[in-house]
């Protein structure tokens, strides 16, 4: 059992957390939430070591671990006893390759060569991932390499199992991998703690939830969790949203390879290009690889689209041709009557990792990037609320606050088109209401917004059209 | 189930040797290009080797690299060999100069490039562990490796985004400092954050620099391994040295 | 733990980290050497462009060795990547010089730092040397071919040998101009931000 006592945490003499006491068990999943700063992940950090030994805080009280108190151990001798999984999949990795990953933490511990491959053959079998073993880290997708960090987390056979938001950037059949993944260690009685926003795909699997509110936590068992109580304290919603409860008529599905068989009938009027308002785009062809990702034409008209569909689809590729980022792609796209030949020229990005869009040193130099018109900046910034951090250099905001910069910046600019790609990802739930009142705002200013989303509540309550990518059946790798 | 399962489908060659073998290699094959002397006394000889790096790479399928360095290699040779010496213009002593450059350099940087490719992380750290170093050395090693990786990802990503706020060279070709901060600060941030996160992974899963750690490399030094240094070594000595 | 090193986790995985960015910078600006008439300029430009990035490392250093470390590293790469062994002795007595400069600027002080980049930059004209090692062995060849000496030196006139010094010269200058790029950089961003 982990116990917490009378745990305090100050930043810099501001009161995150003040008195939480809490016990944590064998063989039960704990899931601690709350709003944006209210210092989940710092509770996390607390317990793995990283405060205070890399990030400076003041703390008092005490961990007990199994009668033994942690207070005066450092990370690594945590690490005896505790396993960490992080919220970036980028960036969690030391090695090159899934094998050296896993093996990793073993060789640290000098494990020898033959017991360290019973153990990856072991948990790679049981966690459903002996099929990315020997491959290349940088060459897999968010899910599959949260899944390798699990399973090199795995491999350490500790009793704690510590996750700081792990879905952070994972779509739902990567979520639903993770949750079996934590399933499976719930079974091996492990003790789990996982921080997170998005409570829907836990739902099944929660045994206690833990909210902090204002300093303090308040626990709920599995019995007690329902909707009202994420209603009561600005939750995500814990129930499922399904494809099928986004509105009807205003979902439309794109064949992804509607020009291979000349189907006219699919309804794109090559005519349409000569409409103001239309975007349009025309022969769009693309391959990956050895295969066809697709050949097919469509158009957007003002106001707000969202792009859904299964992962691998072809989303993100999509965007890119459209952005011109896909070198020696011939598709062709209109606006406004024209012909476009640079889309940058009409084109606001934000991408899902928004840390490589923030240039300069300032809030209002940032801004200034894409516009200069000061009334226009001013008022944009009032908007976004972050007008008293004008002077403030964008990297010392926090990641709600630089998403909301991005996107202030495709507000502020004249560029017509609007591309956000998963900009709820990681995002509390007042956060999502405040994005989509951006993009619905955006759209009553006359631009044509697109959105790619996997998050069915975020787009339930902005209003929009639904766009659903259809392609073929990729087989899987 | 065996262990062979688990190595990396990226490192299934036929020639299989070990990182130290590679990097005497390495060495001595790009000491014996650099010398004038092999290329002006057995230019037939120096061509052969400079093709060695080529054909070691086809065993690690970079057929990509493989064709573009042949290619600017036979394009040097024949410069080298087919251009008119007893001319006086400027522009034929500097496409001479460069193809000399191509000559000397290339085979050694291609050879280096298929040291560092072909190796997995656990056979560099156990074969430089096996030489002595320190941990001081090998984790910052293998370390820097992988964030060539990562580098290459994020320094990609920030010039998409520079190309879509229209931050281009040519809008600020009157300040190209400018230009140089607008990629190198993302990219210096992006960098700092990552290694910050991997030290913390690292110190996550238990390592403690130079404390005594376990590999599931096997790294050995085979018969091959000693044939091939002793032959690129051979081949210094007396070409270089001797002659 | 018997053996352990004096360096941390924080600090090894910081000096492979940047080492490959301050190495990687410096081979990016190299590759206009594959252009004859631009190769003088190397050392200058690849100091310059890589100073930002080793200010930004200082920032993180608090030991003795880390700048050792980022000279083992340079020396490996560019050793091992066709550009002879010169580099080596070179390196090594460098790193030595500018790890006493910063030593003595007890790892706060900024000029000290500017200095010990300066230094080590005076190895940035290392990776060159071969050029001009086989420059004599082909004009010794072009005279035994009965070209003629002066027809050689015409053909060498782009490179002559007096010019090595001012070279490894314009590295250092190159070093100590983007250091002071670096500082104001450092000042602007990484202060302001609160990375440092």
């Amino acid at each position: 059992m982990l116990e917490l006592k009378g745990i305090s945490l100050s930043y810099e003499k501001v009161c995150i957390l003040s008195g939480i006491n809490a016990e944590f068990k064998h063989g039960e999943v704990n899931v601690i939430t709350g709003n944006s700063g209210c210092g989940k992940s710092s509770l996390i950090k607390l317990i793995n070591g990283i405060v205070p030994y890399i990030d400076k805080a003041e703390v008092s009280g005490d961990i007990i671990l199994e009668g033994i108190s942690l207070q005066d151990k450092n990370i690594v001798d945590r690490s005896r006893h505790i396993s960490s999984v992080f919220q970036n999949p980028k960036t969690q990795f030391y090695a090159l390759d899934t094998t050296d990953e896993m093996a990793f933490a073993l060789e640290n511990r000098g494990v020898f060569k033959e017991e360290i491959f019973n153990k990856i053959m072991f948990y790679s079998g049981l966690l459903g991932t002996r099929n990315l073993m020997g491959r290349n880290i940088f060459r897999l997708s968010g899910g599959e390499k949260q899944m390798i960090a699990i399973t090199a987390v795995s491999c350490m056979e500790q009793q704690v199992y510590l996750f700081d938001e792990p879905s952070s950037s994972l779509d739902i059949k990567a979520m639903e991998n993770l949750k079996e993944a934590i399933l499976k260690l719930k079974e091996l009685d492990k003790i789990i703690i996982i921080a997170e926003h998005r409570l829907s795909y836990l739902r099944d699997i929660i045994d206690n939830l833990f909210i902090i509110k204002d300093g303090n936590m308040v626990k709920f068992e599995s019995g007690g969790i329902n909707d009202d109580i994420c209603a009561e304290y600005g939750l995500r919603m814990l129930k499922k949203v399904k494809k099928e409860e986004l509105s009807k008529e205003s979902t439309s599905v794109a064949d992804l390879f509607a020009n291979e068989s000349k189907n006219i009938s699919a309804g794109y009027d090559k005519n349409l290009c000569n409409d103001t308002d239309v975007l349009y785009c025309r022969d769009f062809k693309y391959r990956y690889g050895d295969h066809e990702v697709f050949n097919f034409d469509i158009y957007f008209k003002k106001g707000v689209h969202f792009i859904i569909g299964s992962n691998g689809v072809g989303k993100t590729s999509f965007i890119r041709c459209l952005c011109g980022l896909s070198r020696g792609f011939k598709g062709k796209i209109y606006y406004g009557r024209h012909r476009v030949r640079r889309p940058p020229d009409i084109i606001s990005l934000v991408m899902q990792d928004v840390n490589y869009q923030l240039f300069t040193e300032s809030v209002w130099d940032e801004i200034s990037i894409v516009s200069d018109d000061d009334v226009k900046k001013e008022s944009i910034l009032k908007d976004f609320g972050l007008s008293d951090k004008k002077d403030l250099h964008p990297q010392s905001l926090s990641g709600g606050e630089k998403q909301r910069l991005a996107i202030a910046l495709c507000a502020a600019s004249k560029k017509p088109v609007v591309i956000l790609d998963e900009p709820t990802s990681g995002l509390c739930r007042n956060s999502m209401y405040k994005t989509a009142d951006f993009i619905n705002a955006m759209r009553d200013d006359g631009k044509t917004v697109i959105v790619i989303s996997h998050d069915y509540e975020f787009i339930k309550y902005c209003r929009g059209n639904i766009v659903e990518f259809k392609g073929r059946e990729i087989k899987a790798l | 189930m065996s262990e062979r399962e688990f190595v990396n489908k990226n490192f299934k060659h036929i020639i299989n040797i070990d990182f130290r073998t590679k990097l005497l290699m390495t060495m001595f094959l790009s000491l014996t290009v650099l010398s004038g002397k092999v290329q002006y006394r057995y230019p037939i000889f120096l061509f052969a080797i400079s093709v060695v790096p080529y054909l070691l790479l086809l065993d690690i399928r970079e057929y990509g690299k493989c064709i573009k360095g042949l290619v600017l290699t036979s394009a040097a040779w024949a410069v080298s060999e087919f251009l008119p010496k007893n001319t006086d213009s400027f522009l034929q002593g500097i496409l001479y100069m460069a193809a000399a450059i191509v000559i000397r350099m290339l085979p050694g940087i291609m050879a280096g490039y298929y040291t560092f490719i072909s190796t997995s992380m656990s056979d560099m750290t156990e074969s430089l562990r096996r030489m002595h170093m320190p941990d001081a050395f090998i984790i910052p090693v293998s370390v820097m490796f992988r964030f060539f990786y990562s580098i290459r990802e994020d320094y990609k990503n920030i010039n998409e985004a520079m190309k879509m706020h229209g931050l281009t060279f040519i809008k600020n070709i009157t300040d190209p400092a400018r230009i140089l901060e607008y990629k190198l600060v993302p990219l210096l941030v992006c960098s700092m954050r990552t290694a910050d996160d991997v030290a913390v992974c690292a110190m996550t899963r238990g390592m403690v620099p130079g404390s005594k750690r376990s590999s599931i490399s096997n790294a050995r030094l085979k018969v091959l391994d000693y044939i091939i240094m002793f032959l690129f070594a051979g081949i210094f000595i007396y070409f270089v040295i001797f002659n | 733990m018997l053996n352990k090193s004096r360096f941390s986790v924080k600090d090894l995985v910081n000096a492979g980290m940047f080492s490959a960015l301050i190495i990687g910078v410096f081979w990016c600006c190299g590759m206009i050497g594959f252009i004859p008439v631009l190769m003088p300029f190397v050392p200058f430009l690849g100091a310059f462009c890589s100073a930002p990035v080793f200010m930004l490392y200082t920032s993180r250093i608090d030991k003795p060795g880390m700048i050792g470390i980022l000279g083992c590293l340079f020396m490996l790469v560019f050793s091992l990547s066709g550009h002879g062994l010169f580099v080596i002795p070179v390196v090594i007595v460098l790193s030595i010089i500018s790890e006493i400069i910063l030593y003595t600027g007890k790892y706060k002080s900024i000029i000290h730092a500017r200095l010990a980049y300066t230094v080590f930059m005076a190895s940035s004209a290392g990776p060159l040397v071969p050029i001009y090692i086989s420059r004599e062995s082909y004009r010794q060849y072009l005279i035994a071919s009965n070209y003629g000496a002066d027809f050689a030196d015409k053909m060498l006139a782009v490179m002559p040998m007096w010019s090595f010094f001012p070279i490894v010269l314009a590295g250092c200058l190159g070093a100590y101009l983007g250091t002071g790029l670096g500082v104001k950089c450092l000042n602007k961003h990484f202060k302001k931000a609160g990375m440092i």
